[in-house]
Order: C-alpha cells, then sequence, then structure tokens
C-alpha cells in the first residue's frame, strides 16, 4: 500500500496551480486535505504523474459573507466549518454536518472543495451543498465559471468540473433566521460514509423548500415531490407521515435508478426522518 | 494474597514502553542494509500459472517458487481417518488457489519501489472455476480445489454417543434449525511481519516474526529451509495483538527466511491491511443444521448436529484445516446436560483464503448454534429462554461431569452465572418494559448467550487431537540477581496479555520480590527455555504455573541462604516485600542475591552457589481448566432501518482464580469487542468469482470506541481443582459469546414482528431483509 512514483508541485496560488496542471494529458491531480486521494494512491487504485498540492494557498482558505451569500474557499477544512471558524449561511446545519463526517482526524485535514470534486455519493458536502442551492465556482486558464450545484454532480465521482480547471469556492446563499432544516443520515458505524443520508431545509421567506438525498448509486438527488410537499406542511402527524412516504417513493422512481425494494425503505426512511425534523 | 502477588490489582510493568510509544514491533527494528519486500499475490481465485515473465532489469530482485527448489511446504495432515492432505506452498507452483495467495516476492531498498517492481510483472493466469460456496462445493459439478482428491471434503467426522433415535421417539417437541457464522479476519492492530538474515557471528539464520509461538516456529521453520535448529534463531519482539491468526506458520515466513538465507543483506516483509485482508489466515465460517429432541419443559433428550466449515484452500500448521468443525462438534452441547448426540462435520475445501484460528476457535459457532437453538426450543415450548437454560444446564453437584464429547468439566457453578446475569441486567423489568411500545418506536430485547471455555489444555487434549506438536507444559527459569532483581525467561509469548507483570505476580507470591522489580524475558528462542508459546487460553495457568514452581524451588534455596545469615532455622523464615525475616530479624533479597552470585564463602556448608531454577510445568490434569460466563445483553432495534443499538452489556465470569483483576477485565472486555465485531460488523462475503468483497477498511467494518457499550464484568470464583494456584485461563472467552447473546436479544426484539435472523453479522440488510420477508409471510397468510 505504497503509492506508484508521481511528480510534487506546491502551488503559490491559484494561477500557479493552474499553470502546473497544464499538460500531463489532463492526469495531473489537485492535492487539498488528501483524505480520498492519498488512499487511493496508496492502494494503487489511482495513479499520477503529478500531484499540485493547494493546501498553501491562502485565497483557498477564505471564506466571506456580504448579505446574501457566505463564499467559502475550497480549502476550508470540515473541522473548521464545525468549531465555526469560518461564516455559516445555515444557521448551524452546516457545522452540525461537518461534526458528523467520518473522524476528528480526517475532519482536520478534508476539505469541502475536496469533498465536491470527488463527488463520492455517499459524502455529506454534495447533498448539503445541493440541499443549500450553492454555486461552485471554477478557475481554469479559459477563466472563471460558475456552476450551480443543480448542474454539478452528473453521477458517482463524475461532476461538471472540467479538465485542468480548480474549484476555488463555494457561494452558498444564506438562510433567513426563520429557516427550519433536518438532517438525517444512517452509517454502518460512527466515521463511515453514509448508506443514505437525507436534508431537508425549509425557508418560507425565501419561498424555498429542498430535499436532497445521498447515499445512492450515483449523484445526490433533489426530491421533487417531497419538495412539494414540505413547502405546504406545517406540522407533523402520520397523515404527513404516509403522504410523504409516498413522495418519497414516487421521487426515487422518477430518478429512473432502479432502486430496489429495500433500497426505497431505507431512504423512504431517511427522507422522512430528515423533513420531520424540519417540520417539527 | 500478598499487596503485589496474586489477585491485585497491579498496573503493568508494560505499561512504560507502550504507553509511552516505545515498543518494539517489526517495523521499529532497523538492521543496516536491509531490503524491504513485498508479496505479488494472486489477484484471481483460481488457476492455473501458465508463466511468469520477470523483466530483464529485475533479474535477481523477483522471485518464484522456482527459486526455492529445495524449500518444503507447508504440511498440516489431520489425524482423522480419510483426511486429505495437501501442500500449502510458500509460493504458488504451478496453480493458484485463493486471491491473495503469494506468488512471487519483489525486493527493493524501499516497499514503494518493490511494490512498482510487482507491477512490472506479468503473470499469465488460465482461470478456473471459483470453489465459493462450501455447500455448493460438495455438488458433483464443482470444480475440484486439489486435483488429487475425489472432491473437495477435506474430511467428515462422526459422534454418535447415547440413543438419539431413541430420544426423538420419546420427545414430544422437535426443533430444526440453521445458524450460520460468517467468514471474517483476524485484524489485530499489528500486521503480520518477517525480518531474515544471516547472522555471521553465530552462524544462525536471524528471523524476527510476529508471532505467538517463536520456539515452535523455529523447529518447523528449520524442517521446511533443510536446517539445523541449533542455527536457526526465532524471534518475537513486541507483537501488536495475535488472535490466533499469528498462531500458525505462515507462509510469508518461510519465503522470506529462504530469501535471507541467499542473500548477504537482511530482508524485511511488512504486512499491509489490505495484505491481512486478503491473505492473512480468515476466521469462523460455520454453519449448522441442529435439531434437538426435547420434552414439553425444554428439557433436551437428545441433539443431532450437522456441521460444515469452510476451511478455504489450505490446511493450516499446526492446527490442520479439519480443526474447527472436529471442535466445534466436541463442544457443541455447551453447558448443558445433553447425554444422547449425534454429530456429522464437515470440514469443506474452496477457493478462499485459509481458514485458521482466532480468538474463542470453533467455540463460537458451535455458542452460536446451542444458543441460538436453545432460544428456539424455548420459543416452541412457550417458557422464558432463561428457564430453558436452567432446566438443561449442568448443576453444580454434577460437578466434575463428562460431557457425551469426553470433555471433564472440572469445577464451578453453571446456573448461577446465568441467575447473576439475568438479575444485573434487569430480565424481569425488560420483560416488563416490552409489554408497552418504546416511545421512539424502537424494538427492545433481551438475551443470553452461556459457555464453558476449555484452556489450558495438555498432553492428553493434544494427543487427542492428533496435532504433531503437543502443547503439554510450558518452561521457565528464575533466576535472582546480586543486588535482589529477578529474571524470569518464559517460552510464551505476551502480546498484550499482560504477561510481564502477571507472572511478576506470581513471583511476588513465592519470593516477596516487588513484581516492579522482575523483568520477564519472552520470545526468543536464544532466550528462554524451549516453550511452546500464547494461544488457547494457557499461558497464565501454563507459564504461571512453570514460574510458580521456578520460584518455589528458587525460594527453598533463598530460604536456607537466608536462615543461615540469619542465624535461624529455615521453618522460621519468610519472603516478604524484598526480604527474609526471621523473628525481628531480616536480609534483603540483595544481600541473598550477592550471597549466592558472588559471595561462596557465606553460604551455608554444603550449599551450591548460583541463585537459578529452570523448571517446567504441566496441569495435575491435562484435559484442561473450564472457565464458564454467562453474556446478558440488551439490544434496540429499529424496525425501519434495521440498525441495532447494544444498550447495556453484562458478563458473568469465573475462571478461577485471578491474578491480575485489571488485566483479566481487559481481556473480557477486549474479547467482547471482537465478539461484537463478529455479531454486527466484521464480514468477507465472495463474489461468484471468488473475489472478496471486503479488502480494505472501506468495506470492512471493525467496531470501534463508539460501538463497544461499558461492558459490565461480574466475577464468580471458583479455583481449579487441578492447577497451580487454582487459575483457569481467560483469554478467549470474551469473544465467546457475543454473537450468541445478541443474535438472540435481536431475535427477542424482533419476535413482535414474527422475523428470525440466524446469520451473522446481523446488518442493518439483513435486519431490514428478515423484517421484509416476515411481513410478506404474513401479508400471504
Amino acid at each position: 500500500m505504497k503509492p506508484a512514483p508521481f511528480d510534487y508541485h506546491r502551488a503559490r496560488d491559484v494561477d500557479d496551480a493552474i499553470v502546473a496542471l497544464r499538460g500531463h494529458d489532463g492526469m495531473a491531480r489537485i492535492l487539498a486535505g488528501g483524505q480520498s486521494l492519498v488512499p487511493m494512491l496508496n492502494l494503487r487504485l489511482a495513479s499520477t504523474p503529478l500531484l499540485v498540492d493547494i493546501t498553501d494557498v491562502e485565497e483557498l482558505k477564505h471564506s466571506d459573507r456580504n448579505d446574501a451569500t457566505v463564499t467559502l474557499g475550497a480549502c476550508v477544512t470540515h473541522a473548521a466549518i464545525e468549531d465555526g471558524r469560518v461564516a455559516d449561511p445555515s444557521h448551524g446545519l452546516m457545522p452540525r454536518i461537518a461534526r458528523d463526517i467520518a473522524y476528528r482526524a480526517i475532519r482536520n485535514r478534508g476539505t469541502i472543495g475536496g469533498s465536491m470534486a470527488l463527488a463520492d455519493p455517499a459524502a455529506e458536502w454534495t447533498v448539503t451543498l445541493l440541499a443549500l442551492d450553492a454555486v461552485i465556482l471554477v478557475r481554469s486558464e479559459s477563466g472563471a465559471r460558475d456552476i450551480p450545484a443543480a448542474d454539478f454532480f452528473l453521477g458517482a465521482y463524475t461532476t461538471a468540473l472540467p479538465e485542468e480547471a480548480i474549484l476555488t469556492a463555494l457561494r452558498i446563499p444564506q438562510l433567513t433566521r426563520a429557516a427550519r432544516f433536518g438532517f438525517y443520515k444512517v452509517c454502518r458505524k460512527t466515521g463511515e460514509f453514509a448508506t443514505s443520508l437525507a436534508i431537508a431545509v425549509s425557508d418560507p421567506e425565501r419561498g424555498v423548500a429542498r430535499v436532497a438525498l445521498g447515499g445512492t448509486s450515483g449523484a445526490p438527488l433533489r426530491l421533487a415531490a417531497v419538495e412539494r410537499l414540505l413547502s405546504d406542511l406545517d406540522r407533523w402527524d402520520d397523515r404527513a407521515a404516509d403522504k410523504l412516504r409516498a413522495a418519497a417513493d414516487a421521487d426515487l422512481t422518477a430518478s429512473g435508478r432502479g432502486f430496489d425494494a429495500d433500497a426505497r425503505q431505507l431512504h423512504g426512511i431517511t427522507v422522512m426522518r430528515a423533513v420531520r425534523e424540519a417540520v417539527s | 494474597m500478598t499487596e503485589l502477588g496474586i489477585g491485585a490489582r497491579v498496573l503493568r510493568n508494560e505499561d512504560d514502553r507502550f504507553l509511552n510509544g516505545r515498543g518494539q514491533f517489526l517495523g521499529d527494528i532497523h538492521v543496516p542494509g536491509c531490503q524491504e519486500v513485498c508479496f505479488l499475490r494472486s489477484p484471481v481465485a483460481h488457476a492455473r500459472i501458465i508463466s511468469i515473465e520477470i523483466p530483464e532489469d529485475a533479474q535477481g530482485r523477483v522471485f518464484t517458487a522456482e527459486h526455492f527448489t529445495t524449500i518444503k511446504p507447508i504440511r498440516a495432515v489431520g489425524a482423522a481417518p480419510g483426511f486429505n492432505s495437501s501442500d500449502y506452498p510458500p509460493l504458488s507452483v504451478g496453480k493458484v488457489r485463493f486471491a491473495g495467495e503469494p506468488v512471487a516476492i519483489c525486493m527493493a531498498p524501499t516497499r514503494a519501489e518493490a511494490e512498482d517492481l510487482a507491477q512490472r510483472i506479468f503473470v499469465d493466469y488460465e482461470e478456473l472455476s471459483a470453489v465459493v460456496d462450501m455447500d455448493a462445493a460438495l455438488q458433483s459439478d464443482a470444480a475440484k480445489v486439489h486435483e488429487s482428491w475425489p472432491d473437495n471434503l477435506v474430511v467428515e467426522i462422526m459422534i454418535d454417543e447415547g440413543d438419539v433415535d431413541a430420544a426423538a421417539e420419546i420427545a414430544t417437541v422437535r426443533v430444526t434449525g440453521e445458524y450460520r457464522l460468517n467468514r471474517h479476519a483476524g485484524v489485530p492492530l499489528e500486521g503480520r511481519g518477517v525480518l531474515a538474515y544471516k547472522g555471521h557471528r553465530m552462524n544462525e539464520l536471524v528471523v524476527y516474526s510476529s508471532t505467538q509461538f517463536p520456539h515452535v516456529i523455529r523447529t518447523i521453520l528449520a524442517d521446511c529451509l533443510g536446517i539445523e535448529e541449533r542455527l536457526l534463531r526465532v524471534v518475537a519482539p513486541d507483537v501488536g495483538g495475535g488472535f490466533g491468526v499469528k498462531n500458525n506458520l505462515q507462509p510469508e515466513e518461510i519465503a522470506v527466511a529462504a530469501l535471507a538465507m541467499n542473500l548477504d543483506h537482511p530482508v524485511r516483509w511488512l504486512e499491509d491491511r489490505r495484505e491481512h485482508l486478503l491473505g492473512c489466515a480468515h476466521a469462523r465460517e460455520h454453519r449448522y443444521r441442529l435439531t434437538a429432541y426435547a420434552d414439553e419443559r425444554g428439557k433436551i433428550l437428545g441433539l443431532e448436529a450437522h456441521i460444515r466449515v469452510d476451511a478455504g484452500a489450505y490446511s493450516v500448521w499446526p492446527w490442520t484445516s479439519a480443526m474447527e468443525a472436529g471442535m466445534a462438534a466436541g463442544i457443541l452441547v455447551g453447558p448443558y446436560d445433553i447425554r444422547n448426540y449425534r454429530a456429522r462435520a464437515k470440514t469443506i475445501a474452496t477457493t478462499k483464503t485459509p481458514l485458521g484460528p482466532y480468538r474463542g476457535v470453533a467455540r463460537t459457532g458451535a455458542c452460536f448454534g446451542i444458543e441460538r437453538l436453545i432460544d428456539d426450543i424455548a420459543g416452541k415450548v412457550g417458557r422464558e429462554p432463561l428457564d430453558v437454560r436452567l432446566e438443561n444446564m449442568v448443576k453444580p453437584e454434577q460437578m466434575p461431569y463428562g460431557t457425551v464429547t469426553d470433555k471433564l468439566f472440572d469445577s464451578g457453578d453453571y446456573p448461577e452465572s446465568l441467575r447473576r446475569a439475568a438479575t444485573a441486567i434487569g430480565l424481569e423489568d425488560i420483560r416488563k418494559r416490552q409489554d408497552g411500545p418504546e416511545p421512539d418506536g424502537c424494538l427492545i430485547g433481551v438475551g443470553f448467550g452461556c459457555y464453558t471455555e476449555q484452556t489450558a489444555h495438555g498432553t492428553d487434549e493434544w494427543v487427542a487431537r492428533g496435532l504433531p506438536v503437543v502443547f503439554g507444559y510450558e518452561s521457565a527459569v528464575a533466576r535472582l540477581l546480586p543486588d535482589g532483581g529477578l529474571i524470569l525467561e518464559v517460552g510464551i509469548q505476551n502480546h498484550g496479555q499482560g504477561l510481564e507483570t502477571t507472572l511478576a505476580q506470581v513471583a511476588n507470591e513465592e519470593l516477596g520480590v516487588d513484581p516492579a522489580k522482575v523483568a520477564v524475558r519472552h520470545g526468543d528462542s536464544a532466550l528462554s527455555p524451549y516453550g511452546m508459546g500464547t494461544f488457547a487460553s494457557r499461558s497464565m495457568v501454563m507459564a504461571g504455573g512453570a514460574v510458580g514452581r521456578a520460584c518455589g524451588l528458587l525460594g527453598e534455596k533463598i530460604i536456607r541462604i537466608a536462615a543461615h545469615l540469619l542465624r535461624a532455622e529455615p521453618a522460621e523464615v519468610q519472603l516478604r516485600d524484598g526480604q527474609a525475616f526471621a523473628g525481628n530479624r531480616s536480609i534483603s533479597l540483595a544481600e541473598i542475591g550477592a550471597a549466592g552470585c558472588l559471595h561462596p564463602e557465606r553460604l551455608p556448608p554444603g550449599e551450591d552457589p548460583g541463585l537459578e531454577v529452570t523448571t517446567v510445568y504441566q496441569p495435575a490434569l491435562s484435559s484442561g481448566a473450564f472457565s464458564y460466563a454467562t453474556h446478558a445483553v440488551l439490544v434496540q432495534v429499529d424496525p425501519d432501518l434495521g440498525t441495532v443499538k447494544i444498550l447495556d452489556y453484562v458478563v458473568v465470569h469465573d475462571c478461577g482464580t485471578i491474578v491480575n483483576p485489571m488485566i483479566a477485565e481487559g481481556q473480557i472486555v477486549g474479547g467482547v469487542a471482537q465478539g461484537i465485531g463478529t455479531a454486527l460488523y466484521e464480514e468477507i462475503p465472495y463474489d461468484e468469482n471468488g473475489q472478496p468483497l471486503a479488502s480494505t477498511f472501506m468495506d470492512y467494518l471493525l467496531p470501534g470506541a463508539t460501538e463497544v457499550p461499558d461492558v459490565r464484568v461480574l466475577h464468580m470464583n471458583t479455583p481449579s481443582p487441578h492447577t497451580a494456584y487454582g487459575i483457569k485461563g481467560l483469554g478467549e472467552g470474551g469473544a465467546i459469546a457475543p454473537p450468541a447473546a445478541i443474535a438472540n436479544a435481536v431475535n427477542d426484539a424482533l419476535r413482535p414482528l414474527h422475523a428470525r435472523l440466524d446469520e451473522t453479522p446481523l446488518s442493518p440488510k439483513r435486519v431490514r431483509a428478515a423484517i421484509a420477508t416476515a411481513a410478506a409471510g404474513a401479508s400471504k397468510r
């Protein structure tokens, strides 16, 4: 479990990293927290001619808040979000999600940008930022681009991030003080990747009712039927639970992913519990 | 009991080096000029090797079986008639039989470069059908793992005692169940490792190995390498856990040692975690089809068993592949008074990693089978499972009790451990609580697992099993130094058991020496008399007995010298607190040590100089000291998700005289943690091509700190009548009952849903499937 040989470049700034990525047949890889990439390299399940380390790039560690949004640099760690060391657009949802990612040792190094760029189907941030309707900021030699989260995730480990481009930051709309959210995650044990996780966000002042599901075999899903229910739901009861399970089931069918009965049961329950928390 | 002797809660001597990160494991040993090796392992389960292409520039750095033609393979032949034997080559010869089998060694200055080299070797495999499922392996159309055998059956043993047919005739209740314990890995914190070099000064081959039994490894390794034992030194340095998987002759030990014989520099192999999950002996994988014939109270009149064990591709030395099935059949009746018993136990070869001993060896499976069956009987006769257990259990007045399979339960009160466990877990309150719903919609259930643990079995037992080595004794040297310190040299190997402390406590019991002033030397064939190693819950009994005996004999001499120096009669002299007392006069062990080692003129007339005793110990009765326990667990099941949470866990345990309760409790809790792994998390499933589906910790789950509850350990103490100090072993026990107790508790919780689950690990997916199956059955009805 040692990696095959590779070159290493420690980038000074984003432009330097972009220059370094050029060539290599698109096989150069960006190293941020390394919590997924390094084990993959060690197992020789991935290889690269060049690692471009961006953890020294100050710009990527910043966070900014304005009236409408919070922008988090790609190299902001899970631990920084957990500890409230960066601005929080979500009134507590993001720190709570962060606290639940893997183990503290991983959170100390793992970054939100790395998690988004890898797009592991069981990862927390992909689902969270889909539910928060974030925008992914990308830079490459051809300039800067903004990609809405809804367009970013194409499948398991597949994103709209162009080759030789760098995910630099995430711009996240701020929730109002009246916003409510719910989060439910199922994993085999503490620190494991989720087998199912759902996030529900309700912010009536902004007309927001979003529900996102992860832990499937593909990209995180928005659940349209569940969201319509959530926007009308003001209290939780058994009837709401039944309607919600039916809506979730309809959404899973609509996804065309061929979920079997057990997956429908599992995801249906996590969605229900996330929505219940958001409403209760 | 003295303040620091047997029974005292003494802090461990080894804590200082381990807790300060100064342990010396295989990875910490640096020998100048050492090169690292990695093994190229088969990526396929079953194939003929057509060719192995080694790049021209890699010649002399890559080695296959062709380079070691004089080396003998591992050959472990069972004693049972009809045993089909096979060779387990250190490097594949002509064919590979499991994914992970070592095919070649690659050597380089660093491990990364060795792995680069491995990637450049091309092996042409002609794939053969994999043999994956043990029951399918016995079908006539299954591929053969070993061509020379008639089929894939290694051996089948039969037991037929009493009269099962007559019992079936009069029984009013008949219960049949199929219970499965699936395959997993051992996963000690430190993987395996071997470092070998020619030691020119002593003209010997030095082999460091992360092993549980260095002396025995020297014997068999010398045989495989074709060298004299005196020219081989085997050292087990600090070993980071073994759990049985380091208690086999490893193919990698042979390969690395053979390589070092042909080189002029040291070589080292450190197993990584992926190799461990693929290539190190696996654990468990038992299937039981059990039928109980009982009366209306649930008293078992007869028991019938069909046991199958998937032993994987090869037979491990010295245990053989037949050990698991044989032991499972031999111990299946558990702590119960069952006189009519018929069993067939099949050991089956598949194209999977060889199966080997793992903490609890076979008993974890047997306990799972019989304890699940008892709960099923209780369900059938409508009684509390606790009461059905009490109905069947061997009573204290029956002790000593010879089982139907000729095991001798030496002492104890088995029903009392069960009653105390029921009280401690709060059975009556749990039953009341189950009458109403849980506020969160979850279900709760309580389960019990009872077992006996044969420990420190000696000559008779190992002879009966027909092993190539009879692990009947342990040895010890006790040596008093001129400054009053004591050195103990023992043939066992301490890899987490705290033996550097508990053996020192035994010395304190005999000599009054402070355990902190005792150095326990072990794990090195050059450092101590021949000994068998640490496994089978034997070291405290065996090495404890040997140390006690050596110190007792040494103490007699110390007393004679002390009496002479104190001008007293030997009968007046007492040893305590590092001194010899006679009335109000005393003399220190240091003064006695100085007299014995440096000043013969101070000795009594006729007394030889020297303060050193070498001796061995074997228990008075070699059929084993039987520890026993009841585990009781309260679980919560979320029926929507299938998740299981342990709310409370109680162990009521009797291992006779306890030398150090802190260490005993640590052993028990550690065993329970591993048993929780078997019950809920650990599994290596295979696909239909024989590919293991859990080969990294991404897919292989271990219980962590958050998954292991605060286990409440309650002690009973019934000293063994047959061992020194009445000690019984306890190393494995904690890992025996958790799968049984937890599965019983989960099934108890699922009872309102009519769902049942008889397979480990009880993963959320399996729990959900059981609930869905029950619901589908109900809707059909």
